[in-house]
């Protein structure tokens, strides 16, 4: 009795234990919204971070708001609008597509398109000059 | 008393320095024709320069705490060597090492340049002279760091920024400013044609050699900069698109178009006009970088202590350097006429192509940087932008840049059909896709396929230079020299960037976990065992470590030890990550918060082949320093 | 031909007009979008007891200033006094949002630097803050008597901030209310 009771609290002792994840998903979707989302909102704290890598007490709790909102069946945009509505534009990292940030969006468009046909045309425009 | 002499060296190199901008006129007038005097001015002030800035090093040494820039920066239980780093720690003192730079540079200048035409080299040095008068009295101005705080000289400093004490202070700054501001000479250069109304491609071989240094030295910083903030801000990120890296990649940018434009200049007489708005360009954008980061306008890590009245200074600076080299641009530049002419495929449009290309990336970087900036002053409203729009407008770019690089490389020059262009990049590109899908192996395609694209123009790169390498040695093997092979290397560099990026972008492991002593955790195929927590007692700071062990199947591979250090002085707490690192694949942890119940948060992360990234730009440093090497001129001809 | 050249000075000039303009603003400083928005509803318990209250009730039909402070903030131990000061005016009733804190030291607080406010709301781990879009400490709130938020300034409340940024507001809310 006495071997049976030791050999059972030594493979018990072998058994190690695994760390728990610090947030807990019901999906590997859930989870992979959850980090996409945080790493695009911008830390009120620390402004220079995201909201994935600050370590700033607010930041934690809008994590785990996040998270909460997530579990409770929010989308993305919901989430979004949820934290836009309370610190503004200025927490998205990932700038919106709105008349203020057209310009933003396009303008790199614009830059590649005149750019390249400006040097074609000057390119072209040397050959007759000979 | 050191404080004191460093402090009248800088008045006195500033007198100088008004000399040396005026000596042209002033050698005009005493009919002089030897320029000993911009000479005499130049040496002068680099001497005093560097005494001045070995006086501040000498102040932290002593721990002079009546220098109140001393006492903000450093403390008794600082360490030796970051007590030397902290000399350029803080606005006032890295000021100092700016202008330790021009000077530096200047000086180099002056002993290789005996061979360039002496009225020229002089309104070099004259525009030199003229940006040191900026600098100099900003510094008298505004940034004095051999200021005082007599009579209440306080006890204890306030000790460098945990941050700060890191190997990367060491090293990081020196290396940057060396870069920014060695492109001051091409600046120079250029400003200095159109001075004189007239340029040769001549003018293009003497600048090239200064261009290229100041390139590999930019490249260098900023790589250590990656790499500094890899390894010290906790969650493994290389790049974070922060306002001041963007300023320090905008003139990286248009300094790998100049190099490039220089050698057609150089090679064919062309673009030349082009040519010299790069030269400005570039250092207008290093100055600008520096007005961005000392005046308080953006927010980031990296900003100094703001201070508006130094930021309207450093406006005032950069309006009159900046604003008088675009006007004289734009009213003399037209003169310069061009040689040779190109047909449409050729390589002097590929290279043009590429100028075109990297100015655009530029000009979308600046834009994305100042949007929030423009945005605020239109209309009051506060917006970020950040990562996610970076990476989505930069990325597309960036691939079409890598395609059109290795087309540039195969390509001839003046002139080639179609046909012959088709052949050249049949090879490489059919390689290089076989290497993507191969690599799908190990690096399965994820998303839009933006991994396999990556994949593909990395090798696409590589291989296009090793072909360029192949048909040179089977038709013409006696002129593969320096230059040829510094090319080469570099571009072979950029490939491994590449590489290093999509895989680290794409197939990086992460997990965040709360883990008590004894506990384990897997991440992909390795396993984290936390053995115990203890304290450990260093010069200014007592931390608490973790140990783990890490095991790949198999094996253990590594002990790590991830800390968080609280420093005594400055009361700050900050992470000491743990990293194994390895050329294929790092291991990094990083320790959180105590949760209670001897639980931790702490994070892991498995980064495959990012130290690619870094490999790849010592490459692209190593190529610009052999191409500069092989065209430095000989005293007997081969 | 000449024209093309002058491209690069004016975009630079337009450059450093933007920059111009920058210097004097302030980066890091966040309008709140709640401004011109009601209070958002919310119960909340009174500090150190066990009784809850309405946002609502709490506002209505009064002009209220809600300061959000905690016993850990240096700042707001800096714009106390101020605070205490300006209690003393009766026509506006001081509310405080204790954010973060642990009750204890809160209550303990206020005990020895004085109680300026008619009442004080605890928010011990920060979820009604979010709701509210607080994001630092101190920050003041100046919510009219229908409710609704007419101005958030985060930061040390002194002499000038009030004179400048509080009293205009105040002043249009008297005007309309006719109070």
């Amino acid at each position: 009795m006495k071997l049976k009771v030791f050999i059972l609290l030594l493979c018990c002792s072998m058994v190690a234990i695994s760390a728990q994840d610090m947030y807990e998903f019901s999906s590997n979707a859930q989870r992979n919204r959850f980090y996409a989302l945080i790493a695009n909102f911008r830390c009120l704290v620390c402004q220079n971070e995201t909201l994935a890598d600050s370590n700033a007490p607010l930041a934690q709790d809008l994590r785990d708001n996040i998270l909460q909102q997530i579990n409770e069946g929010a989308t993305d945009e919901q989430i979004t609008d949820y934290l836009v509505g309370r610190y503004g534009d200025f927490v998205l990292y990932n700038p919106a597509f709105n008349v203020r940030t057209y310009l933003l969006w396009l303008l790199p468009i614009i830059m590649l398109l005149s750019g390249f046909g400006f040097m074609i045309y000057y390119v072209k425009r040397q050959k007759k000059v000979e | 008393m050191v404080p004191e002499l460093g402090n009248l060296s800088i008045m006195l190199a500033f007198i100088l320095s008004i000399i040396q901008a005026l000596s042209p006129w002033l050698n005009r007038a005493a009919k002089q024709v030897d320029y000993t005097l911009t000479s005499a001015c130049l040496l002068g002030q680099s001497f005093l320069v560097f005494f001045a800035f070995a006086c501040l090093v000498d102040s932290f040494i002593q721990n002079d705490f009546s220098v109140m820039y001393v006492a903000r920066h450093s403390s008794d239980s600082l360490p030796f060597f970051y007590r030397i780093g902290a000399a350029w720690g803080g606005h006032e003192g890295s000021l100092l090492l700016w202008i330790c730079m021009v000077n530096a540079w200047s000086f180099i200048l002056w002993i290789f340049s005996q061979r360039i035409p002496k009225p020229f080299m002089e309104k070099v040095f004259a525009v030199l002279g003229f940006m040191n008068i900026g600098f100099l009295s900003f510094m008298l101005l505004t940034s004095n760091p051999f200021e005082r705080s007599f009579p209440d000289v306080p006890l204890l400093g306030n000790d460098l920024n945990p941050i700060l004490q890191d190997p990367g202070l060491i090293f990081h700054p020196p290396m940057l400013y060396m870069g920014y501001v060695g492109f001051a000479i091409a600046f120079a250069f250029a400003l200095a044609a159109l001075w004189e109304g007239k340029i040769s491609r001549e003018w293009a071989r003497w600048v090239r050699p200064w261009a290229m240094l100041s390139w590999a030295s930019l490249t260098l910083g900023i790589i250590l900069g990656s790499w500094w903030a890899y390894h010290v801000l906790g969650w493994g990120g290389w790049w974070a698109w922060d306002p001041v890296e963007n300023a320090s990649f905008l003139p990286w940018l248009l300094g790998t178009a100049l190099i490039h434009s220089l050698a057609v200049m150089e090679k064919r007489g062309c673009l030349k006009s082009w040519t010299v708005l790069l030269a400005l360009l570039t250092f207008s954008l290093s100055l600008m970088g520096t007005f961005l980061v000392r005046s308080g306008v953006l927010i980031s890590v990296h900003a100094f202590a703001n201070d508006p009245a130094r930021g309207v200074y450093l406006l005032a600076y950069l309006f009159s350097v900046v604003g008088i080299s675009m006007l004289l641009y734009a009213f003399r530049a037209h003169q310069f006429t061009n040689e040779n002419h190109y047909e449409f495929i050729s390589r002097e449009t590929f290279l043009l192509s590429n100028n075109v290309l990297l100015m655009v990336m530029m000009g979308t970087i600046l834009l994305g940087t100042l949007y929030p900036l423009i945005i605020d002053t239109l209309t009051g409203v506060k917006i970020s932008v950040g990562t996610p729009y970076f990476n989505r407008v930069f990325v597309p770019f960036a691939l079409l840049l890598f395609a059109l690089m290795g087309v540039g490389a195969l390509s001839h020059w003046q002139e080639m059909s179609i046909k012959a262009l088709h052949k050249k990049i049949q090879t490489p590109l059919v390689l290089a896709f076989l290497f993507a899908l191969v690599s799908q192996l190990w690096f399965p395609v994820t998303g839009f396929g933006l991994a396999f694209c990556g994949m593909m123009m990395g090798a696409w790169v590589i291989l296009s230079s090793l072909d360029a390498l192949w048909q040179r040695w089977r038709l013409q093997n006696n002129t593969i020299n320096l230059p040829f092979l510094g090319m080469l290397i570099a571009h072979i560099g950029v490939g491994f960037s590449i590489l290093g990026v999509t895989v680290v972008s794409h197939y990086s492991l992460e997990r965040e976990v709360a883990i008590a002593p004894g506990e384990i955790v897997t991440l992909g195929d390795i396993r984290f065992n936390f053995q115990k927590l203890f304290t450990i007692t260093g010069e200014n700071y007592t931390s608490t470590a973790a140990s783990f062990h890490v095991y790949q199947p198999g094996k253990q591979v590594a002990y790590l030890q991830p800390e968080k250090r609280y420093f005594t002085v400055s009361k700050m707490m900050i992470g000491q990550s743990a990293i194994f690192p390895r050329l294929l694949q790092d291991i990094y942890i990083a320790l959180g918060d105590p949760l209670g119940h001897d639980k931790w948060s702490v994070r892991l992360y498995i980064k495959p082949m990012l130290r690619f990234i870094w490999l790849g730009g010592l490459l692209m440093m190593i190529g610009g320093i052999l191409a500069l090497v092989g065209r430095l001129p000989r005293e007997k001809k081969t | 031909m000449k024209i093309r050249m002058l491209v690069p000075f004016v975009l630079f000039a337009t450059l450093a007009i933007l920059f111009w303009h920058s210097l004097s603003l302030d980066p890091s400083h966040m309008p709140s979008p709640l401004v011109g928005k009601p209070l958002p509803d919310f119960k909340a318990t009174l500090l150190g007891q066990t009784k809850e209250v309405r946002s609502g009730d709490v506002v209505a039909g009064k002009v209220t200033l809600m300061n959000v402070w905690a016993s850990w903030c240096m700042s707001c131990y800096q714009e106390h006094e101020f605070i205490l000061k300006l209690a003393q005016e009766k026509n506006i009733q001081w509310v405080g949002f204790n954010y973060k804190d642990e009750t204890s030291k809160a209550l303990i607080w206020l005990a020895q630097l004085g109680n300026p406010y008619h009442l004080t709301l605890a928010d011990p781990e920060g979820k009604i803050g979010i709701l509210l879009g607080i994001y630092n400490t101190p920050e003041t709130l100046l919510i009219d008597s229908k409710g609704i938020i007419r101005y958030r300034y985060v930061g040390i409340l002194n002499e000038s901030i009030w004179k400048e940024k509080f009293e205009p507001e105040l002043l249009a809310i008297t005007e309309e209310c006719g109070l």
